[in-house]
């Protein structure tokens, strides 16, 4: 069972972490990070191939972060797979108990380290939920083929509040809603009060009633990091005065923790967030630290009401 | 060596006639023409010109704000660009040159032509 | 219309190797218009080789994709060891049909199906899907104009108008966007779109066209 859906659904405000899998099959980075940041967040997303640069599977790290006691959110990106490779992924995660599944469109060829690739985009990330959700609740694959035996997966997707078109942005997020979306884990958010704008507009629509939304964040370790994400990241915003800050800061690394902090404190302040999404890039060994002092520590326990099998709850 | 200067009747072609009377560089074979404006000099004219023996073609007009045509030298200077382009491309070491004069003017003349004779003795 | 790109003329002579009497074959259609494999390129190009030295001649049809335009041709091809066609791939493939037993070079890059937007720039427009659907866009083709080919809205960079894959274009989806709120129509945009069928594209394997009624 997807325990990140159970806490959720509990009620409590979630956190979940992010690992980017090594550019090798060395299966060492991967726990190191994993036990690094298991006790202190509900799940742990592994991102695929992000930036287009070539790494392990998600899949795979999804799986060593499962052995070693973890719940992973295994991300999939449209650019690389057709429908009949990414349904058939699912299928295998399914079968190795891997039931989180993040849908996204994903960074262009372009941006990565392959550039003379040629990309997919058979589907995009919406059509993608909509697919997947139809394997577990219809039972049928895309081409309307019936599944012979259920398919268990807790769906979501990212969601951009701040690129544009800027109006149109709300209403996306009621598409993936409506496509399959249960949770969603947005960009980082370094303008709280852009996000806090687009959460109103969300509660308007009364999405934040039918999706889990967990904000994201990134703790940065220096101004000249964040000023390189504000002009080179797309669909970031990024104040100059979180930039000055650091800049000031006689110890950046601790003014980026605090800001960071402060973030998640806002978060769990506006309705409708659910729990927050930590992309320590590069840094996991930050998150619990973050963590400790959002005062989200101890997370909830798996207990043995989680251990059961009833196919009804997914 | 070979230059085929192009002079516009209004400025380059009398500056080309008069630079030549007041002597000029000897190593030089230079034939001269008269065209009404610089903006009449297509490139295909001047890649046909390249195609003979002659190794320079000097354009000679009126200066660029002040062309009795109003756009006849730019476009004449646009064009020379393109045709050295393709003949740098084509690592063919022949070239097109410009000056932009008023009639009784001779020193920019003298300078394209002896830019010519530079170029031939770095080239060789 | 079909817009291609000359060659690097260094790369054309490489091409052309030890042939030194080639005959250079403009396009007098969509290569034309997009200045680079019509009369006057032919001539430049045919002037270029001539100047280097080599036997070099020029010509220019109507349209290069279409037999019945190069029939005239074949006296001008006889004798010359290569042939340069500055047409887009379509019409190189056609001349090397017709003349199966010359080698025909191709002179430009085919890039893409589009049209110009400004003096001197050309932009892609549409990719051939089979199955248009640019009426429920707005009139902005998401296949071709959105980097990632997406159907139901922007991805997550798009900033300022701009595409974050490459921020010199417009972003397809402000465009589109755009053109729905002027028509007041953005709510349809809100339907999910399932995905495309591309057995009608490329990718459902060579195509071909037949019309019944005109075969004779
Ligand atoms: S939808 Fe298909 S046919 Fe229509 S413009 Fe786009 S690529 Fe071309
Ligand atoms: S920025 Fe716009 S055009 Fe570019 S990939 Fe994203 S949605 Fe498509």
């Amino acid at each position: 069972m997807s325990w990140l859906k159970d806490v959720l659904e509990s009620g409590a405000f979630a956190v979940t972490g992010e690992v980017g899998p090594p550019k090798s099959p060395n299966i060492q980075p991967v726990l190191k990070k994993v036990n690094q940041v298991c006790r202190h967040v509900d799940a742990v997303n592994f991102t695929d191939n992000q930036t287009a640069i070539v790494r392990m599977s998600s899949l795979a790290g999804c799986l060593l972060a499962k052995e070693a006691g973890a719940d992973p959110v295994m991300q999939m990106v449209c650019r690389d797979r057709n429908r009949i490779a990414l349904q058939s992924d699912l299928l295998g995660a399914c079968a190795l108990g891997v039931e989180n599944v993040l849908c996204l469109s994903g960074d262009h060829q372009s941006m990565g380290n392959h550039p003379q690739s040629k990309n997919v985009f058979d589907v995009d990330s919406i059509q993608l939920l909509e697919i997947f959700k139809n394997m577990r609740d219809r039972s049928a694959f895309q081409n309307g083929e019936e599944i012979k035996s259920p398919v268990k997966v807790f769906l979501g997707a990212g969601e951009s509040p701040y690129a544009d078109p800027v109006a149109f942005r709300a209403m996306r997020l009621a598409k993936k809603v409506a496509a399959g979306a249960q949770f969603i884990q947005t960009q980082a958010i370094f303008d709280i009060e852009r996000f806090e704008q687009w959460m109103f507009e969300v509660r308007g629509l009364g999405l934040h009633k039918k999706v889990f939304i967990l904000g994201g964040v990134i703790p940065v370790k220096s101004a000249r990091a964040l000023r390189y994400m504000q002009e080179e990241v797309p669909g970031l915003v990024i104040p100059e005065n979180l930039i000055h800050r650091l800049e000031k800061a006689d110890d950046a690394k601790a003014e980026g923790v605090n800001i960071c902090v402060e973030t998640i404190e806002r978060l769990k302040e506006i309705e409708g967030v659910a729990g927050v999404h930590i992309m320590a890039i590069a840094w996991e060994s930050i998150i619990p630290e973050i963590v400790e002092r959002a005062g989200l520590f101890p997370r909830p326990a798996k207990g043995a009401e989680h251990n059961h099998e009833d196919p009804k709850r997914t | 060596m070979k230059v085929v200067a192009i002079g516009c009747d209004k400025s380059g072609y009398p500056a080309v006639l008069r630079t030549l009377e007041g002597g000029c560089t000897p190593q030089l074979e230079v034939d001269v023409r008269g065209v009404s404006c610089l903006g009449v000099v297509r490139e295909s004219l001047l890649l046909e010109i390249l195609e003979g023996d002659a190794s320079y073609i000097l354009l000679a007009g009126c200066p660029l704000d002040s062309c009795h045509n109003l756009e006849g030298s730019r476009f004449a200077k646009a064009r020379a660009e393109r045709v050295n382009a393709l003949l740098d491309e084509a690592e063919v070491d022949k070239r097109v040159v410009l000056a932009f004069v008023t009639a009784d003017k001779t020193s920019p003349i003298r300078d394209a032509l002896a830019r010519c004779v530079d170029e031939k003795d770095r080239v060789t | 219309m079909i817009v291609g790109e000359r060659k690097p003329i260094r790369e054309i002579l490489e091409l052309l190797g030890d042939n030194t009497t080639v005959l250079v074959v403009g396009c007098g259609s969509c290569v034309t218009v997009c200045l680079s494999g019509g009369e006057r390129e032919a001539r430049e190009l045919a002037s270029i080789l001539r100047i280097r030295g080599q036997s070099a001649r020029e010509v220019t049809v109507e349209r290069q994709c279409e037999k019945e335009f190069l029939l005239p041709l074949e006296k001008e091809i006889e004798p010359v060891q290569a042939v340069v066609s500055l047409a887009c791939g379509i019409g190189v493939q056609a001349m090397s049909e017709m003349f199966s037993s010359h080698r025909v070079f191709p002179g430009l890059n085919t890039t893409f199906m589009g049209m110009p937007v400004e003096q001197g720039l050309w932009e892609e427009y549409c990719s051939g899907c089979g199955e248009c659907v640019v009426h429920k866009y707005g009139g902005v083709c998401p296949v071709t104009r959105c980097a990632k080919s997406l159907f139901n809205g922007p991805c997550g960079g798009s900033q300022a108008g701009l595409c974050e894959v490459k921020p010199d274009r417009d972003c397809a989806w402000q465009l589109i966007y755009d053109r729905l709120k002027s028509q007041n129509r953005v709510e349809e945009l809100l339907q999910v779109q399932p995905p495309k069928d591309w057995s009608f594209s490329r990718s459902g394997g060579h195509r071909k066209m037949s019309r019944e009624d005109m075969l004779l």
